[in-house]
């Protein structure tokens, strides 16, 4: 016979609270349960140390947050033009990035529209900066997408190394999503291409199945949003990386001395027109003398 | 009689499912010593040399750190304040010493002040940023779960089995407490959603959603099966597109007054924090009427003017003297 002290409370009660066969105690489980519950809460608070007046900030700032999502962002997002969005996005991978875009050109059109109304600068210069922002804008959007492009298989890969690495149970999880996979595989035999059940991938399988892999909810929620965060930090970095590092570095000091090249040779051709003008009554006033 | 006490069970490993006590419970209630057996082999399985070797590649480190963890979380919950923090790090940090370390002693001054530039704008950006969306945030994420929750129509045609089986799947309650829930009459504060005029881009496609599961349980024909199967799909990615727009279209809301403040602070942050400020070139003397005013005018720093003194005429001021640059 094999017992083992359990002396992880919490592990017991989470394990009682997501299974229906309890592991023991089943003629008073509930006063156990009780017990437990309590000794967690205040274990909890003496490791955390959370007072009762963090607590009224915490429930404070989730009111706060709460009052926001019901008078706020109901009214603002819940309307057409929100659902045409996703409606487009819906099928893209990591939509992210389009947002990204869309925020940088409202950003760079802000600024942009700031020197063409800046008064106090010449007119040329004001044109050519413009033009410098939003070629600028452009080189740096199409270097992030080709970027983001280029290492997607390689994140990729680097998120399922990251589950691997960070979920204890990921073999049992691999495991299974093989199984399953190998299960449509054999019913897809045969079957026409359009007729095919598609095959599980890493993240459909765990949003689908993942939970019976957790004991505790709260872990298996972790998971999910440390899983999407990582899909997401792809176009974050690289998006910050290009508009935020590489282009200004890169693009500033050439960018400069084009402008500098072309204003000076605008000033030498604004010259030479002035010095065409005033020679012309000059060359009029020859021809009526003679 | 073998006594282990499971000290090792403090570490979060011990509280995930493997795969004999999910997959045959018959078999875990009988002996849960096997159980147990499975997960000492999984957690010490494997030589010491090849965990060392991995270990020690530098992406596995990052991979498995605190720090990288904690932004994968971060970045899941809050896609635009971390990429304000990526940008904290890269135009704050990163740029401005690459910015002073480029060849070029003539613009030393210029390149300082680029710099300066640079942090002050990852600053601002990441403040505003952090400090509207946060909210935005946590809001959009109340209400998109309460809409995504059931009518009460529709939970009106449940069965108690169905309750039952829903307060055990979605809701990871052990068979006492879904008991205890029914009895208590608490099972439709649980699952109705609790504004019926929430929002109707997604009650709308929930409820429809939640009908094509019914006709999906009540038909037999494949054909018919495979078709509301993909549609209830398309939904699916539907409202999860909902979710990620609403996240992430306040990028677009909050892009106009981050860039206006942006270039309103910039000059105040580089001359009050930074204790930089750009040669303007030699000015003429003062007339004695500004400097009497000046005088006057004692409580505010003299490079203030009075077009500064409140936010809207110092934003404007700052927009008309905005000559251009990088975010």
């Amino acid at each position: 016979m094999d017992v083992r002290f359990n002396t992880y409370y919490n592990s017991y009660n989470q394990y009682n609270k997501s299974n229906k066969r309890p592991q023991a105690f089943t003629g008073k489980e509930e006063a156990a349960e009780r017990i437990l519950n309590a000794a967690e809460n205040r274990i909890v608070r003496s490791v955390t140390g959370e007072s009762k007046s963090f607590n009224s900030v915490s429930d404070a700032y989730d009111n706060f947050c709460n009052w926001v999502g019901k008078n706020i962002c109901r009214p603002v997002f819940d309307n057409g033009f929100i659902n045409h969005i996703a409606d487009k996005i819906k099928h893209k991978d990591n939509a992210i990035k389009f947002f990204l875009i869309g925020g940088s050109a409202i950003t760079s059109g802000v600024y942009m529209q700031q020197t063409l109304t800046n008064k106090k600068m010449d007119k040329d210069r004001k044109k050519t900066l413009a033009v410098n922002q939003f070629l600028t804008f452009l080189l740096s959007t199409a270097g992030a997408l080709f970027l983001d492009g280029r290492l997607k298989d390689w994140w990729s890969a680097k998120k399922e190394q990251y589950f691997d690495l960070n979920v204890p149970n990921a073999e049992d999880i691999r495991h299974n999503l093989k199984e399953k996979n190998e299960k449509i595989m054999l019913r897809n035999e045969g079957l026409a291409e359009v007729d095919k059940e598609p095959l599980y991938t890493l993240d459909s399988y765990l949003e689908k199945f993942g939970k019976k892999h957790f004991i505790d909810p709260k872990d298996y929620d972790n998971l999910m949003t440390k899983m999407k965060g990582f899909a997401a930090l792809r176009s974050i970095i690289v998006f910050a990386l290009v508009y935020r590092f590489l282009v200004p570095i890169i693009v500033t000091k050439p960018a400069n001395i084009i402008c500098e090249k072309y204003l000076a040779h605008k000033k030498a051709k604004d010259a030479q027109k002035a010095q065409q003008a005033e020679l012309q009554p000059q060359n009029n006033q020859i021809k009526t003398a003679a | 009689m073998n006594i282990k006490p499971l000290n090792y069970n403090f570490t979060h490993k011990h509280r995930y499912k493997s795969d004999c006590e999910y997959a045959d419970p018959g078999v875990m209630g009988k002996s849960a010593g096997l159980c147990g057996e499975k997960r000492d082999n999984i957690t010490f399985s494997g030589s010491q040399n090849n965990s060392v070797a991995a270990a020690s590649s530098f992406m596995e480190k990052i991979l498995k750190s605190g720090a990288f963890q904690w932004l994968t979380k971060f970045s899941g919950k809050h896609n635009i304040a971390s990429s304000a923090l990526i940008a904290l790090f890269l135009a704050g940090l990163l740029r401005p010493a690459a910015t002073v370390a480029l060849p070029g002693k003539k613009d030393k001054d210029d390149k300082i002040y680029a710099a300066g530039h640079s942090m002050a704008s990852a600053i601002v950006g990441f403040i505003f940023s952090t400090i509207v969306t946060s909210p935005l945030d946590s809001g959009s994420k109340y209400i998109i779960q309460d809409a995504q929750k059931m009518s009460k129509a529709d939970f009106d045609k449940l069965s108690e089995a169905e309750i039952r089986k829903i307060l055990a799947d979605q809701y990871n309650m052990s068979e006492n407490e879904i008991q205890k829930c029914i009895e208590e009459n608490k099972a439709e504060a649980k699952i109705v959603r609790k504004f019926d005029k929430g929002l109707k881009i997604i009650t709308s496609k929930t409820d429809k959603l939640n009908e094509l599961k019914r006709q999906l349980k009540l038909t037999d024909d494949a054909a018919a099966k495979k078709a509301l199967g993909d549609q209830i799909r398309g939904l699916d990615k539907h409202i999860k597109a909902i979710d990620t727009t609403m996240h992430n279209v306040v990028e677009w809301v909050i892009a106009v007054p981050r860039a206006a403040l942006t270039i309103a602070l910039i000059p105040l942050i580089l001359k009050y924090v930074f204790h930089l400020e750009k040669k303007k070139k030699a000015q003429p003397a003062p007339q004695p009427e500004t400097v009497q005013a000046n005088i006057n005018n004692n409580s505010k720093p003299a490079a203030v003017d009075d077009s500064m003194t409140t936010i809207s005429g110092f934003m404007t001021k700052s927009m008309k003297d905005f000559s251009g640059g990088q975010k």
